[in-house]
């Protein structure tokens, strides 16, 4: 029999008077002790969220927020460490939501879920999980999460790390990379940049967004580009055991990686590019319907 | 069950994001635990909390008074003339896009009926080409009927979202959902003509694939977002 106390609580908010800013706004402030690996789940109308891992065993939220803001805030029992902890922030009104600034810390191992409407999230020395989602800003995570889900509609994603699984994903944003060891991303329109770090898994897909991959490969690697009609630029770091498979619809291919000359299609549209550099341990794989591929040594 | 769900999984069960064995399971520990029970039963007022959260608030007593008074001398100092005959000029000139907009549209289409080869993808994708779809050959086709039942469930649900979500959000979503159709309808057309072409068949799956996922995260947006 758990003990009676084990009730759910509520976590103190503590809601000041108004700033004196142009906008009224009231200053938040959220505390709770919580496991090292806690998941932590924040839905937030504001404009900016920096999120910091610690090396403590609480969560911490304070900023800033429009004047009538709802928050709420609810984890674990009291007496104990939460496992998880659930925040929101309600704006009163739509501009509401593109005001107010918060910082939340959290342990370093904890899961974090984040969705916001146009915040631009900072995040940074997490390595645990990331679940972040976002419209209209923009993702910017540094460290090494063990793994991050970013997805964005406008803004860009921006992962300065190497997380051990990867997946991000834009409609308009463009996604910049710096390896992983299981990484995909895919967008529409946006442009996906992965430059330096090492990868060991790969797949960067976009429609008419471009793709320039210049990230090291790991031994064995693997790597799918694709693209409907977005260029495909490929810079090799050096000249490992890699085979490249490339081949078009419509679209050229240009070869200054090594002397192997691609080949026309059968009817004259298209072309194919195979060759290979050492043994040929790794593989990348290069898919467009009519995009322009291009392929370098460093 | 024996160990008690995680947070997630109470979270999960809270939104209804579990599958039947699942939720099963976990309500039959429910069943049993009290603390979790006292755990689930906060989260749920916590969601309807939120839920009970007004969807619009009304601006304050006097702010449209305040507005008028800030009008009312602009429009006093100047003759309602202009803004007739602005609204004359605007009128005129949007026939002129309408019917300059009309011209273009059959030129390109003429073209593109005329050009063997796919028709071009404009860069933002607003111009999705217009023509009757080529047949497909019957294993290509089963696979785009999955797709295009995907895509319809997915669309209706965004339609019935539509109000709930800012227009800016609707029009990137739009946006990148004709540079998706544009896209598939061009991959479709060359399909059409090279079956066979497996690598072709690949990126048409794929077009398709980045159009649902789209189609999904648009669903899954928040409310005024």
């Amino acid at each position: 029999m758990m003990p009676s106390s084990r009730s759910l609580l509520v976590t103190a908010i503590v809601t000041l008077a108004p700033m004196g800013s142009a906008h009224a706004q009231q200053k938040v402030q959220v505390g709770r002790a919580v496991t090292s690996t806690a998941s932590i789940r924040l839905f937030a109308a504001v404009s900016e969220i920096q999120v910091i891992g610690w090396d403590r065993d609480s969560v911490d939220m304070t900023g800033s927020v429009q004047s009538g803001s709802h928050v709420g805030s609810a984890g674990g029992a009291a007496g104990e460490k939460a496992r998880g902890m659930k925040m929101f922030i309600e704006a009163p009104n739509e501009q509401g939501g593109q005001e107010g600034k918060l910082v939340l810390r959290i342990p370093r191992g904890a899961r974090l879920w984040l969705k916001t409407g146009s915040a631009d999230m900072d995040i940074t020395g997490i390595t645990g999980g990331l679940d972040l989602n976002v419209v209209g800003g923009s993702i910017t995570v540094h460290g090494n999460p063990r793994e991050v889900r970013a997805e964005s509609m406008d803004g860009n994603v921006t992962i300065d790390g190497a997380p051990e699984w990867l997946r991000a994903k834009t409609a308009t944003g463009d996604i910049n990379l710096r390896g992983g060891q299981d990484v995909g991303a895919s967008t529409i329109s946006g442009a996906i940049r992965s430059t330096g770090g090492e990868v060991e898994r790969a797949k960067l897909e976009s429609t008419t967004g471009s793709i320039s991959f210049a990230t090291a490969l790991s031994r064995a690697s693997s790597v799918e580009l694709e693209s409907h009609s977005g260029p495909i630029d490929i810079v090799f770091m050096g000249r490992g055991d890699v085979e490249l498979d490339a081949a078009t619809i419509t679209g050229t291919i240009t070869n200054w990686w090594t002397n192997t000359r691609p080949t026309k299609g059968s009817e004259g549209r298209g072309m194919t590019l195979v060759t290979s550099s050492g043994m040929g341990g790794s593989k990348i794989v290069v898919r467009t319907f009519k995009g322009m591929v291009q392929v370098r040594g460093k | 069950m024996t160990d008690h769900p995680s947070f997630d999984q109470l979270c999960d069960l809270n939104d209804a994001a579990l599958d039947v064995a699942a939720e099963r399971a976990l309500r039959a520990h429910l069943a049993e635990c009290v603390s979790c029970s006292e755990e689930l039963s906060l989260l749920t007022a916590l969601g309807t909390e939120t839920a009970a959260l007004p969807t619009a608030i009304a601006p304050p007593d006097g702010l449209w008074a305040d507005v008028r008074g800030e009008l009312r001398p602009r429009s006093t100092a100047g003759s309602i003339e202009p803004v007739v005959r602005s609204f004359r000029h605007l009128a005129a000139a949007g026939v002129l896009i309408a019917l300059g907009s009309s011209a273009l549209t059959v030129a390109l289409m003429r073209r593109s009926q005329a050009v063997a080869s796919a028709p071009e993808l404009a860069a933002d994708g607003t111009r999705a080409p217009h023509h009757s779809p080529m047949p497909l050959p019957a294993s290509l086709a089963s696979e785009e009927s999955g797709f295009t039942r995907s895509v319809d469930v997915l669309q209706r649900t965004l339609d019935e979202r539509r109000d709930s979500l800012a227009p800016s959000t609707i029009a990137t979503v739009e946006r990148s959902l004709r540079v998706a159709d544009s896209a598939i309808v061009e991959a479709r057309d060359a399909l059409a003509r090279d079956p066979g072409n497996r690598a072709l068949a690949k990126l048409f799956a794929s077009n398709y694939e980045r159009k649902i996922d789209l189609l999904r995260r648009a669903t899954e947006l928040a409310p005024r977002t």
